[in-house]
């Protein structure tokens, strides 16, 4: 499973890198902003992406939307790691296509939850 | 020629007049020279004068009609001193979780080398056939144990790296908040630049300034009206949902 991580805060990306390792996803790659992960994204055949949403360049949420637009990726599981918790805000990920959403600062319990979640629905469905 | 020297000149020119009017005894023209001597001075000073009363005018105003800089004063720095405070608080639970992890990994390591201190001699002397096989049957014993706890302590060690890695997300969040911070500094910075060049002669100098951190400050506003960033406990922003379990909650509603 070849996962990408977008995240502006390095810390951040090595956390969660580090994370997905211990839980057995080893095939990793990051970026720090829409801007950079969005070619990544249409050049490689990327199973599954990881973002937050506040970055500067393009953020999250237009990441997620454009990764929708596009034929190719419509179809990416896409997980938000995040420190915004606005009701507002989580209705606009869900509306824009979003497969789960964590609320910044998680456990590596969490994470495996949610990673754990969106893969038991691709499977199901 | 600059309009002080010129200036300079008429005065120079009238006191002379002034002064060769007098030794002739012509007291009406001396008298006209010096009225129009020390008029030159007083619209000076009243020129000066209106302008000071204007600009004082202009700051009153401006103080009284931004309600920017009321906000700063009123809200927004006692909350930027809270944030603050909250990335003291944060930065400084990491340290601590991270050491205390590091001496919960030390100690089990130290266990682990000690019972090899115990384990490796005798090995060597089952390796030279120096043990009986009732020794060998005890350190037979003990190998097993030390396998089965290495696992334990293998897997404790690896739970304490986690809680080590976790502990480095304070780095997102307190530069997350720090940014926001400074976002607002630069907001004062920039109505605070905004009403000096009211006061006149340094209006140039600073022009260019007040429109760079225009653009600036408006982008950043923008953003601030978005998105709310990390949730500070006591001052969660309005519409703000308190965790995960909220998170959750909305997202199967929604049937995610």
């Amino acid at each position: 499973m070849k996962i990408l991580i977008v995240d502006d805060f390095s810390t951040m990306r090595r956390i969660i890198k580090k994370l997905l390792r211990d839980l057995g996803f080893t095939n990793t790659f990051d970026a720090d902003d829409g801007t950079t992960a969005l070619p990544m994204l249409k050049k490689g055949d990327f199973d599954f992406l990881v973002t937050d949403w506040n970055m500067p360049g393009m953020n999250g949420i237009d990441l997620l939307k454009a990764v929708r637009a596009d034929p190719r990726l419509q179809k990416l599981p896409v997980l938000m790691v995040t420190a915004e918790q606005k009701r507002e805000q989580i209705i606009e990920a869900a509306q824009a296509g979003v497969n789960g959403y964590v609320v910044k600062p998680f456990t590596a319990v969490s994470l495996q939850e949610k990673i754990d979640k969106i893969f038991e629905r691709i499977d199901n469905s | 020629m600059s309009g002080f020297e010129s200036k300079n000149e008429k005065s120079l020119a009238l006191a002379r007049h002034y002064v060769k009017e007098l030794e002739a005894g012509n007291w009406d023209s001396a008298e006209e020279a010096l009225t129009e001597l020390t008029g030159i001075r007083e619209r000076q000073i009243y020129t000066e004068l209106e302008k000071l009363k204007g600009d004082f005018h202009e700051v009153l105003q401006h103080f009284n009609t931004d309600e920017t800089i009321l906000a700063f004063v009123q809200d927004e720095l006692p909350d930027a001193k809270k944030r603050l405070l909250y990335v003291i608080e944060k930065t400084d639970k990491a340290a601590n979780t991270t050491l205390s992890a590091v001496d919960s990994a030390d100690l089990v390591c130290e266990k682990m080398q000690k019972s090899l201190d115990v384990l490796i001699p005798e090995w060597k002397k089952f390796l030279n056939r120096e043990l009986t096989a009732h020794e060998f049957r005890i350190l037979s014993e003990m190998i097993r144990h030390f396998f089965e706890t290495s696992n334990k302590d293998i897997l404790e060690v690896k739970n304490q790296f986690t809680e080590i890695l976790m502990a480095q997300e304070f780095q997102d969040i307190t530069g997350q908040i720090i940014k926001r911070v400074i976002d607002l500094v630069s907001e004062v910075e920039n109505s605070l630049v905004k009403i000096i060049p009211i006061s006149g002669k340094h209006q140039l100098s600073i022009a260019g300034v007040s429109t760079q951190t225009d653009n600036k400050q408006k982008s950043e506003a923008d953003l601030h009206t978005t998105l709310d960033g990390p949730q500070i406990p006591g001052m969660e922003t309005k519409g703000s949902l308190g965790g995960q379990d909220d998170v959750d909650d909305l997202l199967s509603e929604l049937g995610i």
